[in-house]
């Protein structure tokens, strides 16, 4: 018997450790299949498409239309700022309420709440734009009221302007920003505030050396979901925005319905999407920038073992 | 340095009553352990002295400032937390500089500060690590660095050794002795340990269902518990319920027809009571080792446990069952169903009077 365990021990080694590698490759087998095939392929595709004209020439001329033209480059940098704004507007709201839910909330009413904020998400965004629209427009709900108040006129409205828009795209950028916010400050230990505070840290200064460290990174998270689905926007500049309150995504999907040119709304897009990831590049690159520079530097790696007092 | 003065505190959560009405004072430079089992009301008395908790009633004073109301931030004090509460996005460094950098000290002159903290912790060297670089008692070192170093009028301790494990927690008590000596200062402890409050405190604050049960030095705790409540949590074990006496050889409480000699007593003849008795002032020998002593009961033991350097026994007189603790060595002569002779050393039973206890 005890002459049989190594030999069934050591045939059965090579399985042990096939089978792990195995069980990651049937993991990951399938969210890569469908990574390359829907969205890798299309995008090299989409690339290729933005270097042809329309007689099939492989050319650079979509993208030097793109970066000469003043129109296209002005949307694009409204687009930019319109959604950096309302990215950091919702989550500069969101933060203070995800606070109060996971500090000062009990945990029925928490459950609650949470359930109320992923309403709208789940919701039709177009139905939430028309919402949205018939709260605002002139004669609606909130003029109604302002108009009596003797705020503004009867007939005033900031629907068709740019505000409209950004609103809108505020309200929802909300959800998520609660959400991603709210499980950044339940990951930060209560007993870690009352630290500081009893060292004879303010609450100003808690939150700028204890909870903006500690949430920075889901900031950042937060942050790039939020931009990248918010520069992409066409429905709500369309409907809301007017002509003052466009952006680039309307651009685009006109040059795509009108069937003008393709490869030009392929190369607009791709500025797009490179001028996206350079902003959220950079805003990730300041964060953690900023939270190397509060640490007081890098600490020094010692890799001698921490030992027992 | 100051001395820490409790006036008509009091504190309910959603109207059941954590901590009674009570005042307290503790001297300036001394060290008070509040002892106490979970809910007793030791880290609510702890948390509102700190501020973290504000009383429904009732004052604090640190030193001769009046710091009722005040948030933690301006009461000057420090505080150690049971899981220690590193700031884990921080240097070893930069936690203990924290609380001066938050007071404005100097950058320089907080490095240098936290530098001769952390060689008073024994921690010299360790500045650049981050705290998870480090072990549980190693984590704690930092987190009374980190309280000590803004030098606090007060020094308060929630629980800080009960998540240690034995051997590190024996050489942190030692530490925090140390500590406490080299800088004297007034120091508030929270703990669930009887022989760790003991072992630390000057005084022992027993709380229990929000109340005082008793306030005194460790060994007036240890040979005049208050109550029952008192006697029991410092390990008494009931003995049962009795009335007590006067006879040849003086006091005694008589159960089940049984007379066991009580100490000072200050009940009168007569009065019904329940006794509690000290395991390890009880010693046992075997009934063939020798005759039995005048002051001896004769029993019988019923069961014997081995926990190592110590063994536990339980013996029978007639129908009230006696508990011994004994050093294992002297246990080798006992076997269950063996006659034994039992001696109770003077003071070995308390006896409390019926609804003096809680």
């Amino acid at each position: 018997m005890a002459a049989t365990a190594p030999h069934r021990r050591a045939g059965r080694s090579p399985l042990r450790s096939a089978g792990p590698a195995l069980g990651r490759a049937g993991l990951l087998a399938p969210g890569l299949i469908l990574l390359v095939a829907l969205a890798f392929l299309p995008l090299v595709a989409i690339v290729i498409s933005g270097f042809l004209n329309d007689r099939s020439q492989f050319t650079a001329a979509n993208f030097a239309h793109v970066l000469t033209s003043g129109i296209y480059l002005k949307l694009l940098g409204r687009t930019l700022a319109v959604a950096f704004l309302t990215t950091a507007v919702a989550i500069a709201l969101a933060w203070p309420a995800a606070l109060a839910l996971a500090r000062h909330t009990s945990p029925g009413s928490r459950t609650v709440i949470l359930g109320l904020v992923i309403i709208p998400y789940i919701t039709s965004q177009l139905l939430l734009i028309y919402g949205f629209l018939s709260l605002i427009q002139a004669g609606g709900p909130v003029s109604f009221v302002l108009s009596h108040l003797h705020l503004v006129d009867a007939h005033a409205s900031i629907l068709y302007t740019p505000w409209a828009n950004i609103l809108m795209l505020i309200y929802e950028n909300l959800p998520a920003a609660i959400l991603i916010m709210y499980s950044a400050s339940e990951s930060i230990d209560a007993s870690v505030l009352e630290a500081a505070r009893t060292l004879g840290a303010r609450p100003w200064y808690v939150f700028l050396r204890v909870v903006w460290p500690l949430s920075s990174a889901m900031v950042v998270v937060n942050f790039t979901l939020n931009f990248v689905q918010t520069v992409g926007a066409f429905a709500e500049p369309a409907i809301l925005g007017g002509p003052n309150g466009q952006m680039l995504g309307i651009a685009i999907q006109a040059q795509l319905s009108t069937g003008a040119s393709q490869g030009f709304a392929v190369a607009l897009s791709l500025v797009l999407l490179v001028a996206s990831l350079v902003v959220v590049g950079a805003v990730a690159l300041l964060v953690s920038w900023m939270r190397r520079a509060q640490a007081g530097g890098t600490p020094r790696r010692i890799v001698t073992p921490a030992t027992e007092v | 340095m100051a001395r820490v003065i409790i006036t008509g505190v009091s504190k309910t959560f959603n109207g059941s009553t954590a901590l009674h009405p009570l005042d307290l004072a503790v001297e300036d430079g001394s060290f008070c352990c509040m002892l106490g089992s979970s809910g007793s009301g030791k880290s609510t008395l702890l948390r509102i002295i700190a501020g973290l908790s504000e009383p429904d009633t009732g004052t604090v004073r640190i030193g001769d400032r009046d710091v009722t109301g005040l948030p933690p931030e301006r009461r000057r004090i420090g505080f150690v937390f049971q899981d220690y509460a590193l700031f884990p996005h921080l240097s070893v460094g930069s936690n203990v500089t924290f609380g001066l950098r938050a007071r404005h000290v100097s950058k320089r002159e907080a490095v240098v500060k936290a530098e001769r903290m952390l060689e008073l912790v024994g921690l010299t060297g360790y500045a650049h690590r981050t705290p998870k670089q480090l072990s549980g008692g190693q984590q704690q070192r930092v987190a009374l660095a980190r309280a000590l170093v803004t030098e606090p009028d007060v020094l308060l301790l929630d629980e800080p050794l009960s998540a240690l494990d034995r051997k590190i927690r024996g050489e942190m008590q030692r530490e925090l002795k140390r500590i406490h000596r080299e800088t004297g200062l007034t120091t508030i402890m929270v703990t669930h340990d009887q022989e760790e409050a003991m072992n630390l405190g000057d005084r022992v604050l027993m709380l229990s269902n929000g109340a005082v049960q008793q306030f005194d030095e460790p060994e007036r705790l240890y040979h005049a518990p208050a109550n029952e409540f008192v006697a029991g949590f410092l390990g008494a074990v009931p003995l049962g319920h009795g009335v007590v006496g006067t006879g040849a050889r003086g006091r005694f409480v008589e159960i089940a027809g049984n007379r066991f000699a009580l100490g000072d007593s200050r009940l009168p003849d007569g009065t019904e009571a329940d006794a509690v008795v000290m395991a390890e002032r009880v010693t046992l020998t075997a009934a063939t080792a020798r005759a039995r002593d005048e002051a001896e009961h004769e029993g019988v033991v019923v069961s014997l446990d081995f926990f190592g350097p110590f063994a536990r026994a339980e013996a029978r007189v007639g129908d009230v069952s006696v508990p011994a603790m004994m050093l294992s060595q002297h246990a080798t002569a006992l076997e269950g169903g063996a006659r034994v002779w039992i001696r109770i050393a003077t003071g070995g039973i308390h006896a409390f009077a019926d609804g003096a206890t809680r």
